[in-house]
């Protein structure tokens, strides 16, 4: 028996573990003393690892490379010269004919780590010339990212998570913890154990709403409302802290101005919670002597993502709420590495450390670094991953190079992405799994999984933190970065790295604030806390100390939006707002925790629509019966939930599922100042379904023929090769 | 004696962990891996129920063929020489018996499930085509894991094994603290008593 420490894989918590290997197999998982779980792990990390396996449980693994010879022919199993010989020579007729902004690149938040993010940026600005990269944050929390840099300068939460214990107040604001962060909802009890103030700003009684002493329990699509109306009452009550915003802030009377025109009891309609409960919620949190606001999917999946997340930094700033240790803002990752993606400037405006593509003296510094001439890095933002259907459509997009993501499953409206990738000109994935993204590409490139490869994480609240490989590569997997390497250099620009930490060091060397975590620091259970200037120490838990922002001038800057409501409001054909939500024991597109067993056993195809029980009842609904969920963009099968604890007219479905598919009824709207969809706010309507057995037989059906599909898909690899001769 | 896990709701989180490591102990033992506990939430509760291995154990008394015994405080059931007769399941007050069978419609990744019945009908009433099922319930993972391996994953601290010991003190402790409030001991007194 071996023991290997690592990262777990799946949400930004960031826990420290073990794998345990017999015979060259993962067969178990034991927590670790981490900094933010503290020999903890949540269901995920004690059983998600056998995904790893290659179980086939939903799909297989893909362990050799293929590639569709011409467009539409079948999967080929081929040598990774080949493979790699023909997306190289794709991907140069295409930057020939097109220019090399015809060609965008996703990054991977997820197992690959920051040394294949950075080397895939590297290969895109450097190599194909463009600025198209961007990663998974742009659907999830791109606004926040945006919203922070625009107010205090740095797009990352500004508490630690072991923080959150020592906060005297904890506002989560659409955010639920316990499903999407377990570790994360440990510590918030915690904190209420030692006798913090909760306040829960949700439409659903989420498990944190039971705790809490405050449950706002708000209209979906009124968040900025809300926020106004406690800014309102903060300046009302005299609860603004004069001195800080003298002193730190600027842009006081524009953010005034707004704010004013939204007294609590003029929002009660609007936000569907009496004047008195927005009242007390605003003076609990600006009374504390340090507050901490959480928040998730449900500020930034909304139309005005970006404009809730400047309200919110706003808030801070004008109660003091900033700037001492413990207290804050905690915009809280999802996936285990988004933070590291966005660190790693997997976005189409931004170098690894936050450096903007507009800056010249940024470029002249990576051309340096990179060995090119400054002409040859684009000074031009590129495309954001939203950017891709309308791109692909008006024909400025032609290539799609993706790395490690399925956004048939995560992205808005799927007939219209099937749609995009189907009209791409050339799409290669590199993934682990046969993905249904995986199955419509030109060039499959099979890479190693998290447990067969080493690196460095960052954990959301800024943690870098490494992880070490259990098993060797199945297959021919190859590590992404030896990937993109070896594309490069057939592509005219040349990579030699050995390691993963030859890449690391030049990172460092690169990003002036990442300059102090070494690896020699991150060993064992080391880490390394940005921002790190120095050798010393182990990094800043808390940012803004003292009241110093990371903008231009160290002052933040105050925004207030006024209040729009959500795109698509529900009517008499689609009645019911449908919000799409989190898993407990799943996680993403659900690739890596669909093929572990205990937890493909614990919640399994189609998925829940959870349903308050009126709606249910005046629709013929009975608890785990299967239902249609309808919209304006498609039907799909699920079951429904009954369950008291959701808001009366609106539905609210886990976005995993592959049958039961959320994104097969969501649109494609989304907020213009980040690209990011509302995927919180569209409308739906559930029907019942008369013959029972009937819809269990179907769905089983649609679920085996999905599964058949991808396994066919991915059995060309169990091909033989053809011989020397027949190549000749 | 008996000894049971009691939950304390107001730290439950409802994330499942406790489903998941029951599950995963229970499956590498060789036994039906059906979660031995089941996480309820209502409006206001969010709570783990599971076996109670009461004294008077209904289920063992109603079992028609002897296979559900106690040994040491624990009430399990012989897995292998259960009838599937479900009499158990219906006499047991808490719900913490599910009938639970092995699938012939093939293993993981490659079953074809053909479904006979809706989902909402009670658990009690399910079936599937040639499998035989029988009772699973907690054995508070007694053999396999040297303490429940539910309270050990708990996030949150919010399950804890009880026995007869710590319910003692516990009464003793409550008993004190109702005498005092009626000022008939004195408080000093009391905490010698309860300290004991």
């Amino acid at each position: 028996m071996e023991k290997h420490m690592t990262v777990c894989p799946y949400c930004g918590a960031g826990c420290k573990m073990n794998l345990i290997v017999e015979n060259g197999v993962i067969v178990d998982a034991e927590p670790l003393d981490g900094v933010t779980n503290e020999g903890n792990l949540c269901l995920k990390g004690l059983s998600g690892f056998d995904f790893v396996n290659d179980t086939k449980i939903l799909t297989p693994r893909i362990l050799y490379p293929m590639i569709r010879r011409t467009k539409g022919a079948d999967l080929k199993r081929v040598t990774w010269d080949e493979a790699l010989d023909f997306t190289a020579q794709k991907l140069l007729e295409i930057k020939e004919k097109y220019g090399p902004d015809s060609i965008m690149l996703t990054g991977s938040s997820r197992g690959p780590g920051n040394e294949a993010n950075y080397v895939m940026q590297k290969f895109t600005r450097a190599c194909v010339g463009t600025n198209n990269i961007d990663n998974c944050a742009r659907t999830c929390h791109a606004p926040s990212v945006i919203g922070l840099m625009d107010t205090i300068g740095s797009g990352a939460m500004s508490v630690s998570i072991p923080g959150l214990e020592e906060a005297a107040c904890i506002m989560l604001f659409g955010y639920n913890p316990a499903a999407s962060h377990p570790i994360v909802a440990r510590r918030i009890v915690k904190a209420r154990e030692k006798g913090a103030r909760i306040i829960v700003c949700d439409p659903r009684v989420i498990e944190t709403a039971r705790i809490a002493d405050i449950h706002i329990q708000m209209k979906n699509g009124s968040n900025l409302a809300l926020l106004n109306a406690m800014a309102y009452t903060i300046v009302e009550e005299g609860l603004v802290d004069k001195a800080f915003v003298d002193a730190h802030t600027k842009g006081y009377e524009s953010w005034l101005d707004v704010v004013m025109q939204y007294s609590p009891e003029a929002v009660e309609d609007t936000v569907g919670v009496s004047a008195d409960l927005i009242r007390e919620a605003a003076r609990t949190y600006a009374q504390a002597e340090t507050s901490i606001i959480g928040w998730g999917m449900g500020v930034t999946q909304q139309r005005q993502g970006v404009q809730t997340v400047h309200a919110i930094a706003s808030l801070a700033c004008v109660t003091g709420k900033i700037g001492k240790p413990h207290c804050g803002v905690a915009p809280v990752r999802g996936q285990n590495n988004v933070q590291g993606s966005c660190d790693m400037g997997m976005l189409p405006n931004l170098y690894p450390g936050y450096q903007k593509v507009g800056d010249s003296k940024v470029r002249a510094k990576f051309a340096k670094a990179w060995n090119v001439s400054v002409e040859q890095l684009s000074n031009k933002e590129g495309y954001k991953l939203t950017d891709l259907p309308h791109g692909v459509k008006d024909g400025t997009i032609k290539a799609f190079y993706n790395f490690g993501e399925d956004p048939l499953q995560t992205e808005p409206d799927s007939a219209d992405m099937e749609k995009t990738l189907k009209d791409l000109e050339f799409f290669i994935s590199q993934d682990i799994f046969m993905t249904q993204t995986t199955a419509l590409a030109d060039v499959v490139l099979p890479a190693t999984s998290w447990g067969e490869h080493e690196g460095v994480f960052t954990a959301s609240d800024r943690t870098f933190q490494r992880f070490t490989a259990a098993v060797p590569p199945k297959g021919e997997c190859k590590h992404d970065w030896e990937i993109f390497q070896e594309l490069s250099c057939r592509m005219g620009y040349p990579m030699r790295y050995r390691n993963t930490k030859e890449i690391w060091d030049e990172i460092r060397e690169v990003c002036p604030q990442f300059y102090g975590a070494t690896y020699e620091k991150m060993e064992g259970l080391g880490y390394a806390q940005w921002p790190i200037p120095d050798v010393d120490g182990e990094g800043t838990p808390d940012l803004y100390l003292g009241g110093t922002f990371n903008t231009s001038d160290g002052r933040a800057l105050l925004l207030s939006h006024r209040w729009v409501a959500p795109t698509e409001e529900p009517d008499d054909g689609y009645p019911l707002v449908l919000c799409t939500v989190r898993e407990v024991g799943h996680y993403s597109c659900r690739s890596m925790t669909g093929n572990c067993r205990a937890l493909a056993q614990l919640a399994d195809e189609p998925g829940y629509v959870h349903i308050n029980p009126i709606d249910a009842e005046s629709r013929g609904i009975r608890d785990e019966e299967l239902v249609w969920v309808y919209s304006r963009r498609g039907k799909v099968i699920t079951r429904a939930s009954i369950d008291e604890r959701i808001n009366a007219g609106a539905v609210y479905m886990t976005y995993q599922w592959w049958i039961g598919k959320c994104n097969d009824l969501t649109m494609h709207v989304t907020d213009p100042l980040s690209g990011t969809p509302e995927d919180k706010f569209s409308s739906c309507d559930v029907a019942s379904i008369g013959d029972q057995v009937w819809a269990e037989q179907h769905m089983e059906m649609l679920y085996n023929e999905l599964k058949a599909r991808l396994a066919a898909e991915a059995a060309h690899q169990d091909e033989p090769l053809p011989s020397y001769a027949e190549i000749q | 004696m008996n000894l049971y896990i009691v939950i304390n709701p107001d730290l439950c989180i409802g994330c499942r962990t406790c489903e998941a490591s029951c599950i995963g102990v229970h499956k590498k033992a060789g036994l039906q891996s059906a979660s031995r506990l089941a996480v309820v939430e209502t409006k206001r509760v969010s709570a783990a129920v599971m076996c109670h291995h009461c004294e008077s154990a209904p289920c063992l008394a109603v079992c028609p063929i002897g296979v559900i015994s106690r040994e040491d405080g624990v009430v399990r059931v012989d897995e292998q020489r259960c009838i599937g007769c479900k009499m158990c399941a219906i006499a047991c007050p808490y719900g913490a018996i599910t009938p639970s069978g092995t699938s012939v419609a093939g293993v993981e990744g490659i079953r074809y499930r053909t479904p006979t019945y809706s989902a909402s009908i009670s658990p009690l009433l399910e079936w599937e085509i040639g499998v035989a099922t029988c009772a699973v319930k907690c054995d508070l993972c007694a053999g396999l894991s040297a303490s429940p391996r539910c309270v050990e994953s708990c996030l949150t601290g919010a399950l804890s094994l009880i026995d007869q010991g710590d319910l003692n003190a516990e009464v003793r402790g409550k008993r004190h603290h109702a005498a005092e409030e009626l000022e008939s001991v004195s408080v000093e007194c009391s905490k010698v008593r309860r300290s004991q």
